[in-house]
């Protein structure tokens, strides 16, 4: 376990991202691919191979436009919003390990730390949707709090099951302490409420009240243009590559796997669950906003608990 | 054929005028006074007609405009026409709003273009033309190049 | 008895404080053209339902009265564009009534299969649209690859894609040729396939069925009172269909059910559109295999001059019935005429059914009306 030195600390930052940078244009591009080809169509097939640099072009497009601010926004809160949505997630990829070696920050809370710092994701949005002083923004952000609200303690108990199995707060521990059997066979309820729930913070396919194009115009980020959405839409596929991080590590053993080094391994099994995300997105319609907070209270809830006790009671035995 | 519309009418105390409706594709056609409407609208609801459309024609070598009231049912082919003559210059006709809800948005789209005045509307607002737009395009006398 | 409705108030003294103005206003994805609607909402649920109209308002029934009756035909596409063959029919089938002409049988025919392509067009982009209000974004772009090869078809004997202008007085002006014949039953073959399809990605699906089965019942005391026709009367329980109930054109001579469901809401719409791909399908292929040879446009003077007296054609487009009411007075320009136009009855009923819905069930009523602003505002 080393310690964070300014050296390492830079360092990281410079890797984290350089990460969350190829990361989000790579899954840009591959949401466009496989939304074309669930499409009867072939996506962006331009710019590069199979259009593979179309991120880099749309970019440069949103970098270059001019950065307009509405004059009846709450200026403080409109220009926050994108940054409090998207700065948390550099400290919160700190504690994952990419492997057994590698990882930045070794945290014995390094769970604790994560789950804490992507509540933050809905904290940018309520700025958003209150800051436009727009309604159907407003509507938007409400509808994402209530999302939040409904499903943050089905996750908890998820994942408070997996502290139970592993005995520790800490990742690196966590990974390690599948070896053999992932959780996701031992636990598959516990898993199939995780991945539920991570569609839902993420503001997901069949989940994305927030916003809701047919509805709500463009939701929470109805008056943002040019940077600041592209700086929303960054939050969202990293918050994906977050949770479906944490969903390798927590369920699906990490780096664990035969032949190929762990990084490899872990990266695969990470983009196998957003490819999952991605083909709820493209198959399914909308939820109703009352039937998900039905299911998430109704349902959900007792459900996980229900997981939480029958663990706990075997554990103990 | 158009039994329902005889037995309608038997019961409003009205007689049954035939229309040739190869030629024209309405069964019976009859001309009211504005008093009568309200009664025989009643009754059409009751047994089940649908409201196709209220509108007008302006007859400007008689001086009337003549309300044009189109029923039919979803179950037998009985297409009834009332035509509702009014004087030209002060157009008058009861609303039937109250009893086919689907009326108000044909009366509010009849008034704007033929400056007929419902009585008994609730809803009188402009439909389809601007909300200061204070001529009325279906008259005979408007002429379009005047717009 | 009660009063005659009242327009909802917008003076701040009887705005409730709790209730907030939201305005679906004229550029809203989910409107399916240029529609306004003033929503009083109580956080997300709407007391009061205002639809505003008028903003592509052309005063279609003042043209009439300005154009020849031939100068009228290009109009009708431009009120339904995306059913426009029916519309077409509508006018040309009047003015035929009116004067008397003979249409050839073999004109008839053709008209018919058009007609059916066209209203199966418009069902395809509907089933498209719809999911698209509700959120699944993949069903619209699997209805738009089997929509064009049908525009393809259409357009290799009309020229068009959208805005046709195929009929005349008396018939048709081009004839078909054996390509389109082997062409469009190839296409209903495939259009057969693909259906199951269809109805394996949205059909089934829990959230689908969820959100629109209980979601704008139109009971059939209220559709009575608001004049709805077509799929949306035939969800609530009448199989009130002028194809059957009125027969023009050659209609009387093809065989096909008329879809009819009891429950009366979205779903029910829903599936009442899909049953009627499938009839119009059967239409196609029964004209197809039995198309007579012979003339397609009999012979008609050049200037029309009806005789003086009065028409009502009634027609069924893909949306409801279509009524136009012709006076004419000899001339060889129309005296007056009135189109009744479905989605204006359909679109009268959305107010009622709105109120204390959830903003997302209310686009999902609008969506399921099937409504085409432009033909409400002529």
């Amino acid at each position: 376990m080393t310690e964070l030195t300014p050296l390492r600390i830079l360092l990281s930052i410079m890797g984290i991202m350089v990460t969350i940078s190829i990361n989000a244009m790579l899954l840009v591009w591959l949401e466009r691919k496989v939304a074309g080809h669930m499409q009867y169509r072939r996506g962006p097939m331009e710019v590069g191979f199979h259009g593979i640099l179309q991120t880099v072009a749309d970019g440069i497009k949103l970098l270059s436009k001019q950065l307009l601010i509405p004059d009846s926004v709450d200026r403080p809160l409109y220009i926050l919003a994108p940054i409090v949505s998207l700065v948390p997630i550099f400290v919160a990829i700190m504690p994952i390990p990419f492997s057994e070696n590698l990882q930045i920050w070794e945290l014995n809370i390094g769970l604790l730390l994560v789950i804490a710092l992507g509540l933050l994701n809905t904290l940018g949005i309520l700025l958003a949707g209150w800051g436009s002083n727009n309604k159907y923004a407003l509507l938007g952000g409400a509808r994402a709090v209530a999302q939040i609200l409904a499903y943050k303690i089905p996750l908890l108990l998820c994942v408070l099951t997996i502290i139970m199995l592993a005995g520790s707060f800490s990742l690196r521990d966590i990974a390690l302490a599948q070896e053999g059997l992932w959780y996701a066979v031992v636990q598959p309820l516990c898993f199939i409420i995780y991945i539920i729930t991570i569609t839902l913070e993420t503001n997901r396919s069949p989940f994305d009240f927030a916003e809701a194009e047919s509805e709500l115009v463009a939701g929470f980020h109805t008056e943002y243009s040019g940077m600041a959405f592209s700086l929303f839409f960054l939050a969202e596929y990293s918050y994906m590559f977050l949770a479906s991080a944490l969903a390798a590590i927590l369920f699906l053993g990490g780096w664990s796997g035969p032949l190929l080094p762990g990084p490899v391994w872990f990266l695969l099994k990470l983009y196998a669950i957003i490819f999952l995300m991605m083909w709820f997105r493209w198959t399914f319609p909308r939820v109703r906003i009352d039937q998900m907070l039905n299911f998430g209270w109704k349902i959900l809830l007792p459900l996980s608990l229900l997981n939480f006790l029958v663990t706990a009671g075997v554990l103990a035995l | 054929m158009a039994d329902r519309i005889r037995k309608v009418l038997k019961e409003a105390g009205l007689e049954f005028l035939p229309a040739d409706y190869d030629e024209t594709g309405i069964h019976c056609e009859l001309t009211l006074i504005p008093e009568a409407l309200l009664n025989l609208v009643e009754k059409l609801k009751i047994h089940g007609f649908f409201l196709e459309s209220v509108s007008a024609v302006d007859h400007i070598d008689k001086d009337i405009i003549e309300g044009r009231y189109l029923f039919n049912h979803y179950e037998e082919a009985a297409r009834l026409q009332l035509k509702i003559p009014t004087p030209r210059m002060a157009p008058v006709l009861p609303s039937i709003g109250a009893v086919f809800e689907g009326a108000v948005w044909h009366e509010r789209e009849t008034a704007e273009f033929f400056g007929i005045t419902f009585e008994g509307a609730g809803d009188t607002r402009h439909l389809l033309l601007p909300d200061d737009a204070d001529f009325h395009p279906l008259r005979k006398d408007f002429s379009l190049q005047q717009a | 008895m009660s009063p005659s409705p009242r327009p909802p108030s917008y003076t701040l003294e009887e705005l409730n404080e709790e209730t907030f103005i939201l305005n679906l206003g004229p550029q809203h994805p989910g409107t399916h053209g240029v529609l306004r609607v003033i929503l009083h909402m109580d956080g997300e649920y709407i007391t009061e339902a205002d639809p505003i109209l008028g903003y592509g308002h052309r005063m279609q029934e003042k043209i009439a009265e300005s154009v020849t009756y031939t100068q009228m035909l290009p109009y009708m596409a431009r009120m339904d564009y995306l059913g426009a063959l029916p519309y077409n029919l509508a006018w040309v089938c009047a003015v035929e009534k009116l004067c008397g002409f003979e249409v050839p049988r073999r004109a008839e025919y053709i008209r018919v299969i058009t007609s059916e392509l066209s209203r199966i067009s418009s069902h395809l982009l509907w089933y498209g649209a719809f999911l698209l209000d509700l959120g699944g974004f993949t069903p619209f772009l699997h209805a738009f690859a089997d929509r064009e090869k049908l525009l393809d078809l259409l357009e290799s004997v009309t020229g068009s894609r959208l805005t046709y202008c195929y009929y005349r007085f008396g018939g048709v002006p081009t004839d078909i040729d054996e390509d389109f014949l082997t062409n469009t039953l190839k296409f209903v073959e495939h259009l057969r396939k693909s259906l199951p399809a269809y109805h394996d990605l949205v059909t089934g699906n829990v959230i689908f069925e969820q959100r629109t089965r209980t979601v704008g019942v139109i009971l059939p005391f209220d559709a009575c009172r608001y004049g709805v026709t077509g799929p949306v009367a035939r969800a609530s329980g009448f199989a009130y269909d002028v194809r059957r109930q009125e027969p023009y054109s050659a209609y009387p001579d093809f065989d096909f059910a008329i879809p009819v469901e009891e429950a009366g809401g979205c779903l029910a719409r829903y599936l009442v559109r899909m049953r009627e791909i499938e009839e119009s399908l059967n239409i196609i292929e029964q004209a197809i295999h039995a198309l007579p040879e012979g003339p397609i446009r009999s012979k008609v003077k050049k200037v029309i001059k009806p005789p003086k007296g009065e028409v009502a054609m009634a027609v069924e487009t893909a949306r409801g019935e279509l009524v136009i009411h012709i006076v004419s007075d000899g001339g060889k320009i129309p005296y007056r005429v009135k189109f009744r136009v479905p989605s204006f009855s359909n679109l009268s009923i959305f107010a009622r059914l709105a109120r204390g819905q959830l903003l997302a069930d209310a686009l999902a009523i609008l969506g399921s009306l099937d409504l085409v602003i432009p033909e409400i505002d002529r």
